[in-house]
């Protein structure tokens, strides 16, 4: 499926991404921000919430005691990856998004360097109060 | 199986598990591995767990590694020849992937194993990516000579 940068999606919104093992997030011990294998899915389409549509009520059910990373959609886009928005992906959690690399034979050395800059720019998101 | 009581004398059975000559094959190698390879056999073993779990979850995709990947890791691990090194770390990427990382200080190896046959070679320094390089599958052992660096002269 080709990916296609979703302009709708403005530089400044935040993203958050699932943070689904302890190696996803650096350091391990005392997590800052998320590690860049965090942004490195194998098929290049990161799955990601826009934090302010997410329902973190429902998020904390699905992922207990999960950290959340946090990028802008425009450090994303800087680092080589497009935004677009999926809402059948995340089996209805709203807000969904991929962020994604088109991954090629080529130029998977270029998605990891990409992955490294992009979680360079993130920080660990801490979810609203419910 | 029958053993002696330490304090009737008398003998008693035991019951034991059965072992199938796989299993037992298997636990010797296991065994081998583990007292000449010990990074070998924690890598192995945290592949295993790795490989007995994992699914697809909606908004982090797909965590199940697959028999053909797995398998793929096994080869790259099988092609290093160093006997001594650190116990890598051994943990998914969201599609299917596994990565391995040796950390020694500040520098870092890395190899990913992405589905359909991919494997990646990073070398690290300072959380900076110095190289990254795609291997194919007769360029695994090029993995021995940044471990050797890594681990520096012995």
């Amino acid at each position: 499926m080709p990916l296609i940068d979703d302009r709708g999606i403005a530089d400044d919104v935040v993203l958050v991404r699932v943070l689904r093992y302890a190696s996803w997030a650096h350091p391990k011990d005392q997590p800052t921000r998320p590690s860049s294998i965090a942004f490195f899915d194998s098929n290049g389409e990161n799955s990601c919430f826009i934090a302010a549509e997410a329902d973190f009520v429902r998020l904390a059910e699905r992922f207990p005691e999960r950290r959340y990373g946090a990028v802008t959609a425009g450090s994303a886009r800087a680092a080589g990856f497009s935004v677009s928005r999926d809402e059948e992906g995340a089996n209805g959690l709203p807000g969904h998004v991929i962020v994604g690399f088109e991954v090629t034979e080529m130029n998977l050395g270029k998605y990891r360097k990409a992955a490294e800059r992009l979680s360079k720019t993130g920080t660990i998101y801490p979810p609203p109060e419910p | 199986m029958i053993t002696l009581d330490r304090d009737t004398r008398l003998e008693k059975v035991r019951e034991v598990e059965l072992v199938t000559k796989a299993e037992a094959s298997a636990r010797l190698v296991a065994a081998s591995i583990s007292t000449t390879t010990p990074w070998l056999a924690s890598a192995l073993s945290a592949l295993w767990d790795l490989r007995s779990a994992g699914e697809f979850e909606p908004g982090v995709g797909d965590l199940h590694v697959s028999v053909e990947t797995a398998d793929q890791v096994g080869r790259v691990l099988g092609s290093i020849r160093l006997q001594w090194l650190p116990a890598p770390d051994v943990t998914r990427v969201s599609g299917g992937g596994v990565v391995l990382r040796w950390s020694v200080a500040d520098q870092e190896v890395e190899i990913a194993v992405l589905p359909r046959g991919r494997v990646l070679l990073t070398t690290l320094e300072g959380g900076e990516i110095l190289e990254s390089v795609p291997l194919s599958p007769t360029e695994y052992v090029r993995a021995n000579d940044v471990l050797k660096i890594l681990m520096g002269p012995s």
